[in-house]
């Protein structure tokens, strides 16, 4: 089973990686600046499409960005 | 003389407590002389409860005052006449056994009769449990209620209904936080194909080592 929290984590330090903000992530993903916030504190997890968009943007694999290891 | 009616409950023989009883579940306000069915509870003999129960129900009143009262066969046969509300039915848990909910479970799983079951997730065995979300699944329900209830194995075989198309309701997003990593990738990998997507987030080369 999935930890949110760290999943919130991994992309909130991708995130940083890339340099970007939660509202320039937001907008790549099309999603609200909330959203990218209640992924990163481990409140939500991000819809399939979403999880699929941010590796393609953070350019890791499901399960990097998953912490399926 | 100011006297009270509730004062002369004990007093009463046993089928004037339950004509009293009848007279409250059947009155629309649910009360006779300011009386309601919690004040005349403890004094029904054991025997008209479920008589009590069933005509209160027939007149859609809640009858969980009763239920510390009621034999145990009583409250199985409540819950079989399909009457109880599902807060009734939540209140009703604390009075069963871990057998007598994985009996009505399987019950309700073998009757395909779904109703007001979220309340014994947390009590049912994950066996037992496994088979209802399947059955839940394959009957076009979305069933991610049982999700933190049922084990790795269920998971597995719900997965596996999702792939063959055979369970349309499911909601990918709120199944995937729950499987196991290599359920999670077998998801994905068959979600993408649906959606013809490259399958270039997959990292396939740990299979091969």
């Amino acid at each position: 089973m999935l930890s949110s929290v760290k999943v919130g984590n991994r992309i909130r330090t991708l995130r940083e990686e890339k340099k970007l903000t939660q509202e320039e992530l937001a907008g790549k993903v099309f999603v609200t600046r909330q959203a990218i916030s209640s992924w990163e504190k481990g409140q939500s997890f991000p819809d399939i499409d979403n999880v699929v968009s941010l590796c393609e943007i953070f350019q890791v694999s499901l399960e990097d960005l998953l912490c399926l290891k | 003389m100011n006297l009270k009616i509730i004062g002369m409950i004990p007093f009463l023989k046993k089928p004037e407590v339950k004509k009293l009883a009848l007279a409250i579940v059947s009155s629309p306000d649910n009360e006779y002389d300011g009386l309601s069915l919690s004040d005349v509870a403890p004094f029904i003999a054991t025997e008209d409860l479920y008589e009590v129960a069933m005509e209160a129900k027939k007149n859609n009143k809640s009858v969980s005052s009763l239920f510390v009262f009621m034999k145990i066969n009583d409250l199985k046969r409540l819950i079989k006449s399909g009457y109880l509300s599902k807060e009734e039915m939540k209140y009703l848990v604390i009075f069963l056994d871990k057998e007598d909910i994985n009996q009505l479970m399987r019950e309700k799983t073998n009757s395909h009769d779904y109703s007001n079951f979220v309340a014994y997730l947390p009590f049912t065995d994950k066996k037992v449990l496994g088979e209802m979300m399947l059955s839940y699944a394959l009957d076009g329900h979305d069933p991610f209620a049982f999700y933190a209830f049922v084990d790795e194995e269920a998971k597995e075989q719900l997965v596996g209904l999702v792939m063959d198309k055979k369970a349309p309701k499911v909601n990918l997003n709120l199944l995937y936080p729950f499987l196991d990593n290599k359920d999670i990738e077998a998801l994905f990998e068959s979600y993408l194909k649906e959606k013809g997507k490259p399958i270039t987030i997959i990292d396939k080369s740990k299979d091969k080592n």
